[in-house]
């Protein structure tokens, strides 16, 4: 087998490796809810109880899971009944705090779908009792003047959000209760979830607590809303009371989890009381992966009456699901990482290396040349012998010696404990004096070599030379103080004339759409050299072997 | 004057001046201005003030992951970036890590002399408020890939050599899990293939803040969500200063703010000079025309 | 005579710059942002920030002067400057990398076993040690008979590059084929609270943006001949497309370039001749 085969086989199989980790899964097997359980909501549907919670595989991205209550006992569905998705721009990274809600048109599933920006108020109908649903995609509020930060914040404001929320369906009309990061509580309504009318104010516009609940919900009682708000493990009910609210409250009793939760949308009537259901956290053995293990689990019972708490409970009734197992593979990929690191940092002297040659030679053939006489040696220049050897050498020399000095104080003087030593100062020295200024210099001596050639060749002389003016004009104008401040002379409905309105959609439309093209076009180019590479059909690499 | 020039019309000897003057005009510009310091209102561009409500509402128990990798030659863009958000999030109490490379040393120098002066003037102590990371190999995607399962492990040690398992912040943040944010400032803000091996695997949203040559190539990253947030040039960190500042966190803002109220005088005055030699073209031509008919 | 001319005001500039130089130093001492300076650079004293200056400020002058024609003055700097950055960037590599993440970690794991015996984690570390041998290989470049043999450490990093090429790419390019998809008549579901104004601007927006990616990808098509009308025409405005995100492009590089200018222009007058705002 020639050398150069050898050389392919190693690219191929290192190749291969990295192909494979990225193919295959880093973990095999495990359940959708194995890493988190949490956000209990009950519901009653065609005689059943059902209940839906909130199952992550990976930290962060919710998955709605269903459990019936046969037989005194909660049953896992083996399969959840709502997903993220994978396109839909409204909940791409999971879904959270679901609400189930029993309409006539089907089991209406609530939930703040998470994305990349603010998390999103979405909708699900089930026509099989929640074994599978339906998105129907976001709740639609009319937003009213008051309302309107929540949408776009003015500048300078901070945007109240969505923090939590609660629904209801009565008399045929939906009922939307929205909990904001103000601590104020909205109330919209309307025939159905696209065609909410948000009221005017606020049902709450102050804060009724001093701390942001960590769970929110509504229920009704005689026609009137309850507002229930959990703050670690003690439960706040609000009825109104003329104009203001009256608050009952109780504990529920402290389980042996590390952190008990409580939900306030696992609110349950059971026979002898109100039952809540939460979660309890265990320490678990994973430190890297999770210190912690949830449990869904019955937290409290408190009477109908009066509130005072029934008999303790806590109970778990639902444990996380399987993890999944990690592969060979993914065991790998750290150690490949420190692997190609240090394999990576050796390379990194051979620049130095090829220079202190390179200098060193120079060095070494001056001083063999020294007394060599005028113009018989090959190198240029006459004189002197010591003029010579400066002008030959001296820089060399120079390159040298500012490459030892800054070595040796770099090595001693680079971390804080070395203040105040001779090293750490010198260090300082020679990068502020000498590396920063001219790395800067170096760097900007373009300008004027740009200035002159734009000034020369940025005429137009057709229109697509027009087009490539025009944008660089706007583009260094319209981002630049002074475009602001030709935008505050035009009227701020004339958008077009507005140079930093036009330059940053000049960027974000026209910019990005040609880039995407270009930038389609060489990640495809990158794969297919990839490819050649790695199956060693690019002879390049191996030239001069053999 | 040569020969030549003095045959020429005067439009065709201001299209072709020496460049000497254009160099020596232009360096009077900017050092009038660069004295002068006028104060101009800073343009809001979107993606800046996405980047600051996000940290605005980020977490308090998750860490911002900050790779520092500008240059001497960036500084006066990059610098006041990379100030901006840190002096942001100190005033916000959320915890960072600063991860460098040793593909471009000067960052971790550059950015722990900011680092060291923002912490004193806002009395954070290293290692429980803020920690910087030893410098890494950027061995591509790999290293990202290690990084992101275990920073303990594959990172070891702080820049002063301590192990992370003694540093008091680090205790909670093992993984890219406990990182809410990851934001690089660089001369080119993808030079570290942070999207392929970390955003798009474990979602962890990225902004950037870059040079402004290389800032224009972000844009399709932010339209698909790729990218959160971005900083372009200079001016992106003008807008974050003033931002900070309105807010109260600093009482005055920084080498951003100052760069581009002379860079926009220096803009102006390329802007015009490219008119100017553009009309001389057409009135040459023209006055060739008119000579031939 | 015009040469003469030129070398007079070359000579009054240095002269009256030396000048501004000299006053600057006389009054250093005296104003606060030196002093608060020299306290942010941790610096033991006034004198040591104002040499640092100056010899930065020399350097700074020294690139320049590269503007006009080379001369012994830059050729110094720049192998200064090349010296510095070398050796920085290798003690980093030494101390940072290969001894502290390297070097101690299988010094603390081969420790651990003669103590406590084998653990996984402890022999995947000493494990590394390969790692030093692969990289040491890189050296063999300098042997001409044995030259082949750095070539596995290249190998090995190639390989790897371009197993994990297939991560990165795809990872990149199905967001941005995806979101090229954009909605041209958004709805009000799309678009919740907005105007039917404000959702016609959105589509028109949609549609410039996917008109512009359709007709570049069409331009940089060579697969098939440009006489079909409707290719050309779409490459043509694809030209147009590319033009506009060329002139952002030279815009942004203008005002990046300036800005370091100005950063230099900034230290020279506020930190060395003390002449602007700090």
């Amino acid at each position: 087998m020639s050398k150069r085969n050898i050389l392919k086989i190693i690219a191929f199989v290192v190749g291969l490796y990295f192909f494979l980790e990225y193919i295959l899964p880093e973990k095999v097997g495990g359940e959708f809810d194995s890493y988190e359980v949490g956000c209990p909501v009950t519901v009653e549907r065609s005689g059943k109880k059902l209940q839906f919670y909130v199952g992550n595989y990976y930290k962060g991205r919710g998955i709605i899971g269903r459990m019936v209550k046969s037989s005194g006992k909660w049953v896992k569905d083996a399969k959840p009944c709502l997903q993220r998705s994978l396109f839909l721009k409204f909940d791409q990274y999971g879904l959270t705090e679901p609400d189930a809600v029993s309409a006539p048109e089907g089991l209406t599933l609530l939930y703040l779908g998470q994305n990349e920006k603010e998390p999103v108020l979405c909708y699900a109908v089930s026509e099989d009792d929640g074994q599978t649903f339906r998105k129907k995609g976001p709740v639609v509020i009319s937003t009213n003047e008051v309302f309107k930060t929540f949408e776009n914040a003015p500048n300078g404001q901070i945007p109240d959000r969505i923090k939590s929320f609660a629904a209801d369906f009565r008399n045929g009309l939906w009922e939307v209760y929205l909990f904001t990061m103000t601590y104020r509580v909205w109330r919209a309504e309307g025939p159905d979830l696209k065609h909410l009318s948000l009221e005017a104010a606020p049902i709450v516009s102050s804060t009724l607590t001093e701390k942001s609940p960590n769970s929110f919900d509504v229920y009704s009682e005689g026609g009137q809303p309850v507002l229930v708000y959990v703050m670690d493990r003690e439960i706040l009910e609000f009825r109104r009371s003329g104009n203001d609210w009256e608050s009952k409250s109780w504990k529920a009793p402290k389980g042996n989890g590390t952190n008990d939760t409580v939900y306030a949308g696992g609110r349950m009537d059971v026979g002898e009381g109100v039952l809540y259901l939460g979660t309890k956290k265990m320490q678990k053995g994973r430190p890297i992966d999770s210190p912690y293990e949830t449990q869904l689990a019955s937290v409290a019972l408190r009477d109908r009456g009066d509130g005072t708490p029934l008999a303790p409970e806590m109970s778990v009734y639902k444990k996380v699901g399987a993890s999944p197992r990690p592969t060979y593979l993914s065991y790998g990929t750290e150690w490949a990482g420190k692997f190609l690191t240090v394999v990576g940092s050796f390379a990194i002297f051979i620049a130095m290396i090829n220079l202190m040659l390179f200098h060193g030679k120079k060095i070494y053939q001056s001083a063999l040349n020294y007394n060599a006489p005028a113009g018989e040696d090959k190198l240029p220049g006459g004189g002197a012998p010591m003029r010579n050897f400066i002008k030959n050498a001296g820089y060399s020399a120079v390159f040298l010696i500012f490459l030892a000095v800054m070595i040796v104080c770099a090595w001693k003087g680079q971390t804080d404990e070395a203040k105040g030593t001779v090293w750490k100062t010198s260090f300082d020295f020679l990068f502020n004096a000498i590396q920063l200024p001219m790395g800067s210099a170096v760097f900007s001596m373009i300008t004027f070599y740009m200035i002159s050639a734009a000034y020369r060749s940025f005429k137009v002389r057709s229109l697509e030379a027009g087009f490539l003016m025009a944008a660089a004009i706007v583009c260094m104008v319209g981002q630049m103080p002074i475009g602001e401040l030709l935008a505050s002379l035009v009227p701020e409905s004339w958008k077009l004339l507005q140079l930093p309105w036009l330059s940053g959609k000049l960027l974000s439309v026209l910019n990005a759409a040609a880039y995407r093209a270009v930038l389609i076009g060489t990640l495809i180019g990158s794969v297919a050299i990839s490819l050649r590479i790695w199956l060693g059909l690019d002879n390049s690499v191996y030239s001069s072997v053999d | 004057m040569t020969e030549e020039n003095k045959n020429r019309s005067f439009w065709d000897r201001v299209q072709f001046c020496d460049p000497r003057i254009l160099y020596a005009l232009f360096a009077v510009v900017v050092i009038v201005f660069e004295m002068v310091q006028v104060k101009m209102p800073v343009p809001n561009p979107v993606w800046v003030g996405k980047l600051y409500d996000r940290i605005e509402n980020l977490p308090p128990d998750k860490a911002v992951l900050i790779d520092c990798d500008y240059g001497a030659g960036n500084r006066g863009e990059c610098e006041g970036q990379f100030k901006a958000v840190i002096q942001h999030l100190f005033s916000r109490n959320i915890k960072f890590m600063v991860v460098t490379w040793t593909t471009n040393v000067e960052g971790q120098k550059l950015g722990r002399q900011v680092l060291d002066e923002v912490a004193k003037k806002m009395n954070k102590v290293d290692g429980e408020d803020y920690v910087m990371f030893q410098a890494i190999v950027n061995a591509g995607g790999v290293t990202l890939q290690s990084l992101a399962k275990d920073i303990h492990g594959f990172v070891v040690k702080d820049i002063n050599g301590r192990d992370l398992g003694d540093i008091p912040m680090m205790k909670n943040f093992r993984t890219i899990a406990d990182v809410s944010l990851i934001y690089r400032v660089a001369y080119s803000w993808g030079g570290v293939p942070w999207i392929g091996f970390v955003q798009s695997v474990y979602g962890t949203p990225l902004a950037a803040g870059s040079a402004g040559i290389e800032s224009s190539t972000a844009y399709p990253y932010l339209d698909s969500g790729q990218l959160c947030g971005l900083l372009a040039g200079a001016a992106g960190a003008a807008a974050y200063e003033k931002r900070v500042m309105e807010a109260g966190i600093t009482p005055e803002t920084g080498i951003g703010t100052k760069t581009v109220s002379v860079q926009s005088f220096a803009t102006l005055f390329v802007v015009v000079s490219i008119l100017i030699s553009n009309f001389a073209m057409f009135m040459s031509k023209w006055q060739g025309k008119r000579a031939r008919t | 005579m015009q040469k003469s001319k030129g070398k007079i005001f070359w000579i009054v500039l240095g002269v009256l710059v030396l000048a501004i130089a000299v006053w600057g130093e006389f009054r250093a001492g005296s104003i606060p942002q030196v002093a608060a300076r020299v306290k942010d650079l941790d610096l033991p004293n006034l004198g040591v920030y104002r040499l640092q200056t100056w010899i930065a400020a020399l350097s700074c002058i020294a690139v320049y002067s590269f503007l006009f024609k080379e001369n012994p003055f830059y050729r110094f700097f720049e192998h200064a400057l090349l010296g510095c950055a070398t050796g920085y960037s290798c003690a980093v590599v030494m101390r940072q990398n290969l001894y502290s993440q390297w070097l101690v970690p299988i010094k603390k794991a081969i420790v651990n076993v003669a103590q406590n015996g084998w653990t996984s984690s402890d022999a995947a570390t000493i494990a590394l040690i390969l790692a030093g041998v692969i990289g040491l290989l890189w050296y063999f470049q300098y042997s001409k008979k044995y030259f082949w043999v750095s070539r596995i450490a290249m190998c090995i990093s190639l390989g790897a590059g371009a197993g994990l090429a297939f991560k990165d790419t795809f990872n990149q390019l199905i967001p941005q084929i995806t979101g090229t998809f954009k909605n041209v008549c958004p709805s009000e579901y799309v678009m919740p609270g907005a105007t039917l104004m404000e959702r016609f601007y959105m589509g028109c927006e949609n549609f410039i943006f996917v008109i512009g990616t359709v007709s570049v990808l069409m331009y940089f098509f060579f697969a098939f001949g440009n006489k079909n009308p409707i290719v050309k025409g779409s490459s043509k405005i694809g030209r147009w497309y590319l033009m506009i995100a060329l002139g952002a492009f030279f815009g942004n590089t203008f005002m990046s370039r300036l800005s370091a200018l100005i950063e230099r222009v900034h230290f020279l007058m506020a930190e060395w001749l003390l002449i602007s705002q700090m």
